[in-house]
């Protein structure tokens, strides 16, 4: 805490690397660009200044025989069960990381228990068949390994991390939890009411109630990017039973799904045959792993919402709308290029130079597509803003949006946009736990071990007329739904929409 | 290694563990670590300015003008389309600037090909920003928004109350983003007048990371920074101790929200284990030969044992007791003495006097009853493995670098899991029984105004000095 000021505030993740990373649940923007300080995390004594002394700073191996080619160097394998683990030798620090999934996501749950997948990925914390959660977590501690499970729309996510040492501790834990969960009543209990208790607090966060009702307003509730309501939530996650939570293991969890990446100071045929004794014989799961949904036509006209929250100093406000953008798309990243002129940086994008730069209107506005992944999600327009200043910045962002659709991109803003695209990628392979995701994140989408080699090609091959027409199609000014969340009083429904 | 063939001026201080240190003739200290493992670079400069050195009427300066460094130079600016964000957001750089009590820093991390781009524009806005009205009239609304986002976090206002309370003089007691009237109102010139104060090469330390050849990049980093000379002037120091607080302190915000949060702080010593102000010289002696005994470090471990995992005392006490949704404590690791913190989020229906309760119930155990050696062990096992983990990337290692340099010096960071590794079971408990003690303790409440039973509670607290809005 007594955190620090950043000059801006990261509004989105680079393409291609971190586009699942903490996706679960609204308003994740609050630590999606990590540039949350970990101060603010709560974090600080142990990300505190440091440096192990038998370790030096200074790492001068390459991370292998040629660092231009990473297909060369990834060891991918399958099991027959059809899980698949990606593994990167890379011996920069004495750590490994880890990142994987499986797909169990709220999109497998029944629709009227909201929260089942969620709370079932939580549970595996909790106790196995062999030893407690106070167990489960010291013996990690003891060692200051981690392991975390979360849910998003179609993924249960894994996230890992250990001293280089404690390899075997740290896939063996993963695949006890992963199999044996003992999901003790009283330990569901818990969770229930911390879960409860987390929602509510999230109610009052101006970001998540923007969202929130967004993904009400665009999505039917069957959809798996709808987010339900705090009231119906928390009604939902007080009725999860145990026999809920375990019927639900059992039908969705399995092997055939699990993807797991390992990168850091390991080999990797030790990482192999750890995998295949962890994982070997786990099958299933009971029922299928496909994921079949509609995206929904985008909007036709204008709507407007206003989520009051009193005694906020700031305004969230979402323009958004339905895209029909999915990660295997064919304009998949002419469609990012495009967005990325437009607001990926609340400095240098459009909508960034005209209302914080010029107009100072607010401290971070952006646009993105939130999610284009198996089924498409959302793309919105989000800024922060005084109570005073909603009408302004709204007309503004609008103004920026429809110049931008009628006249185009500048072939300089998108060759401005390839550079930074492939450049960024690379600074993001530049640690573990960045590589781990790529790999990952490569292997879910089925995009190639080579994805990694390939991106810059994918970026450089995108033309003006493809990037011309994905801002045709994507951005439409005149069919946006318009949030409001914060302490603002309703002005004649309409103002300014179809300025 | 160390006869290296040098460019004129520059001269070797020291090295430790792949970490060396260059000074420049006109005062600039420069970091060098050289780290192969990606084709990346990260550039961090450091200026030792922070919202310590501010004060009534011009709190949130140092942030301010730290917005106005990105609007441009002579070089680089919107009119030659060079404009600095964008200029780094083209080439892929990973890049921000922070503003903190002690320091400010900026940073990217770049393909290693744009090394000389980063350190060219890093050194022409050390001394050629335009700090103009026009900018600082647009920019200061901007600002006012980021105070604003943060004024929507329960969390942070509460922080931000309990330290305005626990300090009165020392300049820790105001937030680095400012009060929003003296945001609001100061006048560029006072911005200029801190630029021209602060940014000099002899109150700054470039620090390198990466994947770049040495002499090229001392030659590099001379070439740039090399041009300014040094202040005439000493950089004005900062003299205002704070006093020994002599009682408990309690403080309640009421607002609009939805749990109840409880922070309880108590003093601590800086990192350096000083108990008062020390002038730059000062610092400078004690960070190159570190006292043999610092309470810091003890500190640090204790935070790890109450807060950190499923295991840790306070989530035991309090979480698995369902008196608490969340906890966490930390010890500030500050240039000057600062704070050891413990956050919770009160459970719905709790009473936060309860979980107040129970965590000064458990703070009292760790020094009146046997601490377990093993309890011990696990935490300064979850610290180094953190100091590994930090080590992932040049981006984590100069910002790692860079705190150390705004508290100390480099070698704090480069020690520092030895120091972790070498505190003891006495020590822990020493530290416990030294400084979390009641007169040195202030006690701070949210209340969520939704809840009228919780008011009750907090009237029972006794609030004085609330000053979160």
């Amino acid at each position: 805490m007594a955190a620090g000021c950043e000059f801006f505030f990261k509004f989105d993740c680079k393409m291609g690397v971190k586009e699942m990373v903490k996706r679960e649940g609204a308003g994740d923007e609050a630590t999606a660009g990590g540039s949350v300080t970990p101060q603010e995390l709560g974090q600080q004594p142990l990300a505190g200044h440091g440096e192990k002394s038998s370790d030096a700073v200074a790492a001068n191996t390459p991370a292998g025989a040629s660092r231009s080619n990473f297909a060369a160097r990834i060891a991918r394998t399958e099991l027959p069960t059809g899980a698949a683990l990606l593994v990167l030798e890379n011996r920069a620090t004495p750590t490994i990381s880890l990142r994987g999934s499986l797909r169990a996501g709220s999109y497998f749950e029944a629709r009227d228990k909201p929260g089942l997948a969620r709370l079932t990925a939580d549970m595996l914390e909790r106790g196995t068949q062999r030893r407690t959660k106070f167990q489960l977590a010291g013996d990690l501690e003891a060692v200051g390994a981690q392991i975390e499970f979360s849910a998003d729309p179609f993924a249960v996510e894994i996230a890992g991390r250990a001293l280089a040492k404690d390899l075997s501790l740290l896939l063996g834990t993963l695949a006890e939890q992963l199999r044996e969960p003992a999901f003790p009543a009283d330990e569901l209990e818990k969770l229930k009411q911390q879960a409860i208790a987390a929602v509510q607090e999230q109610q009052a966060n101006t970001r998540v109630r923007a969202y929130e009702k967004l993904s009400q307003v665009i999505y039917d509730p069957a959809n798996p990017f709808y987010v339900h309501g705090g009231e119906q939530l928390i009604k939902s996650l007080n009725s999860i039973t145990v026999e809920d939570v375990r019927r639900f293991y059992e039908e969705r969890y399995g092997g055939r799904s699990l993807v797991l990446s390992v990168v850091g100071d390991v080999q990797a045929a030790a990482v192999q045959r750890l995998f295949a004794e962890a994982f070997g014989d786990f099958g299933g799961p009971r029922a299928g792993v496909e994921i079949s949904v509609a995206d929904p036509e985008p909007q036709a006209g204008a709507r407007r919402e206003i989520v009051l929250l009193k005694e906020k100093a700031n305004v969230d406000v979402m323009l958004g709308t339905a895209a029909p953008l999915r990660r295997d798309a064919r304009d998949y990243y002419a469609a990012t290029l495009a967005n990325g002129a437009l607001g990926e940086s609340t400095l240098s994008s459009r909508l960034g130079l005209q209302v914080r730069d010029r107009e100072g209107l607010t401290y971070g506005i952006g646009s993105r597509f939130r999610a284009p992944t198996l089924a498409a999600g959302p793309w919105y327009i989000a800024v922060s803003v005084n109570p005073g200043n909603v009408e302004k910045a709204i007309s503004s962002a609008l103004a920026v949006l429809r110049d931008y659709v009628t006249n185009g991109i500048t072939a300089d803003e998108l060759a401005d946009e390839k550079s930074s695209a492939i450049g960024s990628f690379k600074v993001s392979l530049s640690t573990n736990a960045g590589l781990a995701e790529a790999l990952w994140n490569a292997e879910f989408f089925n995009l190639g071990t080579d994805y990694l080699d390939r991106f810059p090609e994918l970026i450089q091959a995108v033309t003006l007329g493809e990037a011309n027409a994905a801002i045709r199609k994507y951005f439409r000014p005149d069919h946006l739904t318009v949030i409001i969340a914060g302490d603002y009083q309703s002005t004649p429904a309409g103002a300014n929409l179809s300025a | 290694m160390q006869d290296e063939k040098l460019p004129g001026g520059i001269s070797f201080v020291a090295e430790g563990e792949g970490i060396r240190e260059y000074r420049l003739a006109n005062n600039l200290k420069a970091l060098l670590v050289e780290n192969r493992v990606a084709p990346v670079a990260t550039v961090c400069v450091l200026y030792k300015v922070g919202s310590r050195n501010e004060a009534v009427g011009y709190t949130g300066s140092t942030h301010l003008l730290e917005h106005m460094m990105f609007k441009g130079t002579p070089t680089f600016n919107k009119d030659r389309n060079t404009q600095i964000a964008a200029t780094l957001q083209k080439i892929g750089a990973d890049f921000n600037a922070t503003t903190w009590y002690d320091r400010t820093n900026y940073f990217e991390t770049v393909p290693s090909d744009q090394l000389e781009l980063a350190v060219r524009l890093e050194a022409d806005r050390m001394r050629n920003s335009f700090i103009a009205d026009a900018d600082r009239q647009s920019e200061m609304t901007v600002v006012r928004n980021e105070l604003e986002r943060g004024q929507n976090e329960p969390t942070m206002v509460l922080d931000e109350a309990v330290y305005a309370t626990a300090f009165r003089e020392h300049p820790y007691h105001h937030p680095t983003i400012g009060w929003r009237a003296d945001v609001e109102n100061v006048p560029t010139a006072r911005l200029k007048a801190f630029y021209d104060t602060f940014y000099h090469p002899n109150n700054a330390t470039v620090i390198v990371v990466g994947d770049f050849e040495r002499a090229a990049t001392l030659e590099l980093i001379n070439e740039n920074f090399g041009a300014f000379p040094a202040t005439e002037e000493a950089i004005p120091e900062v003299y205002t101790d704070e006093p020994q607080q002599q009682g408990e302190r309690r403080l309640t915000i009421r607002r609009a929200g939805e749990l109840a949060l409880v922070q309880i702080a108590f003093h601590t010593p800086a990192v350096l284990g000083q108990l008062n102000v020390l002038s730059n010289a000062e610092l400078a002696a004690r960070a190159a030969d570190p006292p043999a005994e610092n309470d810091i470090y003890p500190l640090v471990v204790l935070s790890a044992l109450l807060s950190n995992g499923v295991t840790s005392r306070l989530y035991q006490a309090l979480v698995e007791t369902e008196l608490a949704v969340s906890v966490t404590s930390n010890c500030d690791q500050f240039r000057d003495p600062g704070l050891f913190n413990v956050y919770a989020t009160v459970n719905p229906g709790v009473a936060p006097s309860a979980v107040e309760a129970a965590i000064l119930k458990e703070l009292e155990r760790v020094g009146a009853e046997d601490l377990p050696g093993a309890e011990v062990e696990k935490a300064k096992q979850q610290i180094i493995a953190q100091v590994a983990y930090n080590r992932d990337g040049t981006s984590e290692i100069a910002s790692q670098m860079s705190e150390a340099e705004a508290v100390a010096d480099w070698r704090f960071y480069k020690d520092y899991a030895a120091n972790i590794a070498r505190v003891a079971v006495s020590d822990v408990q020493r530290v416990a029984l030294r400084y979390l003690t009641e007169d040195n303790r202030t006690v701070g409440y949210f209340i969520p105004k939704a809840s009228a039973a919780d008011d009750a509670d907090a009237d029972n607290a006794g609030a004085n000095g609330s000053n979160g809005d």
